[in-house]
């Protein structure tokens, strides 16, 4: 009995540590966006310049219609914007923003409506990127053709 | 004196014939190196990548032989688990050491069912563990293609679309580990070097620490295991299985604790050595790891009965070093690096020939001398009445 | 009496045979031709029948099943492409691929089966090997064998002989165009059978002779077999040498009508199907009959060439490779765990 105790205890432990590894572990891929947005009924310009900083990353800047992609760790981050005169010498207005994306995994962060200081900023990420080309998987029991050692073809 | 001399010379030559064949490989090598014309900044860091990338996979090939099961060739089956792990943390996107973890965690519960498996089929087939373990190895190779290739992204989730294949469903035949690529090496890196020792002269070579760490945390569980009860009833096992069921130990039970042992540690190593390479080959990493560790393990002098954690390395040192510079040296010798490459095949595969032809002649001659003996028995008893 | 049928043909036989029968019957209904799946399988059976023939002989002496055929498949390579170099076409040049073949086989047997006495009951796996080493052994030979036959070597001047020879205008289909027949869709390589009928008939009868007995009296009994004067080791090597000698005819069969000699890798794993075969016909590791031959390569064959027609035809996807790599190594688990069994 003692010992049955302790195995669940074990498997509860794993898998509570599991469920950690999969929260700090988790990398969720960021989309900034800067395009012109509709959002009920109005719409947002794109920024003329902008600088993003993400979890204390080098800055990255967008130009009108600009969006980037970067991957960040962990279950929180910090998100700080510079909006930017179009010559991009100014700083106009910064927003710092404390981002908890959790168990989640991808986000788009809609950079004219972050600017507008509104809340709804954080969009779904675009689907149906390009796919890189594949090779056409057939089943096979061949161990090894080892490494490189293929025979030579015609 | 002459005695002294004599024994010396047993001593030398029956040191040549218990390790004949790491001898030969040193030989080889040391012939191949200068033709290669590598240099040794070069092989030096080669080799301790490779060391790092595979000891963890050799190593679980112990505790099956101290047990007296052979060559455990279902070592491909915790391959496999260790796969499918890493297939659902490249999913998930978890990277660096927690997805290392996750992906251990994972393919442990789907080794140890494998593990149980295999275990109870060879305990079934006693006596012929290495050939079932052999053919279990493709019997599971062909479960693992159906669920990958099939199930996957149809009714077990794949929510990476970049994973799977344009038909919707199976995974793609490569997949890149660009997320956990080397993160074990680069936990603790350390870079030695320039050396010059005389006009000897050595550049940069990165040591990956952290690696070197994990394997030296396993060897030190081998030694302590051997120590064990449980690793003191395998070693019984190992020598004799009837003497160690009528001495009240478990035969069948820890004949399958050796072989659970042994999956789950190769998931593991499947996992680092996957690390290292960056990139997971799904339909066939698995299977070239289960045949070039046993053709390392052997090529360190190791046999069907008996190896030690020195087999391991001298083995690793060697294989690879054939490996390394075998093309280069079949190519500047013949023209043609595939010869080479043939070469190191024919090499893997005749090693593991030799080997085994070895064990089973030995085998053979005890199996005839017991005999003889037997017969003679009978005849020194009526010599002495 | 269904009891007793059981017992006879043993459960793996009717699962398997009760599956092809259901693909042959459910063929119509997803649009697969009967009598086009048929011919395939009987092409497969005729194609294979030699090399799971030359399993029996050193299963009847308890050398195990061979899988170290692709040594046997060598000399078959060996003697076709010598057969090609020699520009020999037509039926001779089959016979001639043979003539060539068989005498490697032997020399290569004989020293197969001397090492095969020395490693008693180690011999499957230590077989596995030789076969694989042998493999590995004749991509460099192919490499640097001194051929000159413009069909065999590659074009742009390289060295070494291609991946794939074909043998067409060489005898491409000589056996199975002998007196083939045609009904409809399906198509009879009879010569084929003829042949496959002409080698087992030979095999079956050298087990009746004195030689033969022998051999199977040291597969069943080896240590009974020595106590009445049969030389038990000379006996293992006949049956090596004779299987090795079938592998090499079977190969050239094979490739007479697969139309290509595939050479490097290709023998690499033609063992493992043969086996199979034999073990779904009801062979056991030590005991196989002509009849397990038949039986096990049409049986193997027919799910070979039914699951991709009919099965891709249900389930719009390809399973029939994963099905053949299930069924074949379940069937040689099965009877490697079986054997230890009885034993007991």
């Amino acid at each position: 009995m003692r010992s049955f105790i302790e195995r669940v205890a074990a498997l509860v432990v794993i898998l509570i540590a599991s469920v950690g590894l999969f929260y700090i572990g988790r990398e969720h891929k960021v989309f900034l966006d800067n395009k012109t947005i509709e959002m009920e009924g109005q719409s947002f310009r794109a920024l003329k310049f902008v600088r993003v900083s993400v979890a204390g990353k080098d800055p990255i800047e967008l130009m009108p219609r600009d969006r980037d992609l970067l991957a960040v760790v962990g279950p929180s981050f910090k998100l700080k914007v510079e909006v930017m005169d179009e010559f991009g010498e100014d700083v106009e207005k910064t927003i710092e923003r404390e981002l908890k994306p959790g168990f989640d995994k991808d986000m788009m962060l809609s950079m004219p409506l972050l600017a507008a200081d509104r809340d709804d900023y954080i969009l779904p990420p675009p689907t149906g990127p390009a796919r890189p080309p594949e090779n056409d998987v057939k089943p096979t029991d061949e161990l090894v053709i080892p490494l490189d050692a293929a025979p030579p073809t015609d | 004196m002459t005695q002294a001399k004599r024994t010396f010379a047993q001593k030398l030559s029956g040191f040549f014939a218990n390790n004949a064949v790491p001898i030969i490989f040193i030989v080889i090598s040391a012939l191949a190196i200068p033709i290669s014309g590598f240099s040794a900044t070069y092989l030096i860091q080669e080799l301790l990548i490779r060391i790092g990338r595979n000891s963890f996979l050799i190593l679980s090939l112990l505790i099956p032989i101290m047990a007296g099961m052979g060559l455990n060739f279902g070592m491909v089956l915790g391959a496999m688990a260790g796969q499918i792990g890493l297939i659902f943390v490249c999913d998930w996107s978890i990277v660096g050491i927690p997805g290392i973890v996750l992906a251990m965690i994972i393919g442990t519960p789907i080794a140890v069912l494998l593990g149980l498996l295999c275990g109870v089929v060879l305990n079934r087939a006693k006596g012929q563990e290495m050939v079932t373990s052999y053919i279990l190895g493709f019997f599971i190779n062909g479960l693992y293609q159906l669920v990958v290739l099939y199930f996957m992204g149809w009714f077990i989730p794949i929510t990476d679309t970049s994973l799977v294949l344009s038909r919707g469903y199976g995974i793609r035949n490569a997949i890149s580990l660009m997320n956990i690529r080397t993160i074990l090496d680069r936990l603790l890196p350390l870079r030695v070097g320039p050396f010059d020792i005389g006009s000897f002269h050595l550049g940069y070579i990165d040591i990956p620490v952290a690696t070197y760490l994990v394997i030296a945390a396993f060897c030190l569980f081998v030694v302590w295991f051997r120590k064990t009860k449980l690793g003191q009833d395998m070693r019984a096992i190992g020598q004799d299985r009837a003497v160690s069921d009528s001495a009240g130990i478990p035969v069948d039970r820890t004949r399958v604790i050796a072989i659970v042992i042994s999956t789950v540690l190769a998931c593991f190593g499947q996992i680092i050595y996957l690390q290292n390479m960056g990139t997971l080959n799904t339909y066939n990493s698995h299977d070239q790891a289960g045949m070039f560790s046993i053709a390392a393990l052997l090529i360190g002098g190791a046999s069907v009965t008996r190896a030690g954690i020195g087999n391991v390395f001298l083995g690793v040192i060697l294989f690879h070093l054939m490996f390394i510079v075998a093309p280069m040296a079949g190519k500047n010798l013949m023209g043609q690096a595939q010869i080479g490459e043939f070469f190191r095949v024919f090499v893997s595969y005749g090693i593991i020939a030799v080997a085994l032809v070895l064990h089973a002649w030995k085998r053979h001659n005890a199996i005839m001398n017991a005999r003889r003996s037997l017969r003679g028995a009978p005849d020194k008893k009526e010599a002495a009445l | 009496m269904l009891k007793k049928f059981i017992n006879a043909a043993g459960w793996p036989r009717i699962i398997i045979g009760l599956f092809l029968t259901a693909l042959f019957a459910t063929a119509p209904f997803v649009g697969v031709l009967v009598s086009t799946s048929l011919s395939d399988t009987l092409v497969r059976f005729g194609m294979n029948g030699v090399l799971v023939l030359a399993m029996v002989p050193m299963v009847q002496t308890g050398c195990g099943l061979n899988f170290g055929l692709p040594l046997g498949i060598i000399s078959g390579l060996l003697g076709a492409t010598l057969s090609i170099e020699l520009n020999i076409r037509g039926m001779s040049g089959f016979a001639a691929a043979i003539a060539f073949a068989v005498p490697i086989a032997v020399i290569l047997g004989y020293f197969y089966g001397q090492l095969l006495n020395r490693v008693k009951g180690g011999e499957m796996m230590i077989a596995t090997y030789v076969g694989f080493s042998s493999v590995a052994f004749m991509c460099i030979a192919w490499l640097l064998l001194p051929y000159k036959s413009p069909t065999m070597i590659w074009g742009y001047g390289g060295s070494g002989l291609r991946t794939t020879i074909s043998v067409d205008g060489y005898w491409h289909d000589i056996l199975s165009n002998f007196l083939s027949l045609d009904f409809g869709h399906l198509h009879i390589p009879t010569g084929m059978f003829l042949f496959l009928a002409a080698l087992c008939l030979l095999v079956w009868l050298f087990m009746k002779t004195k030689t033969g007995t022998a051999m199977t009296a040291v597969g069943s009994n080896p240590v009974f077999a020595a106590a009445s004067g049969v030389n038990v080791d000379r006996m293992r090597i006949v049956s090596v040498v004779l299987s090795t000698a079938l592998g090499a005819i079977g190969i050239i069969v094979y490739e007479q009508s697969f139309g290509f000699i595939q050479l490097y890798m290709g023998p690499f794993y033609m063992a493992l199907p043969a086996v199979a075969s034999i073990l779904l016909g009801g062979a056991s590791v030590n005991k196989a009959s002509i009849w397990n031959v038949l039986v096990g390569t049409f049986l193997f064959q027919g799910i070979l060439t039914m699951t991709p027609s009919v099965i891709n035809n249900i389930l719009q996807t390809d399973m029939s490779e994963v099905i053949r790599i299930i069924v074949s190594n379940g069937m040689i688990l099965y009877a490697l765990t079986r054997k230890a069994q009885v034993k007991r």
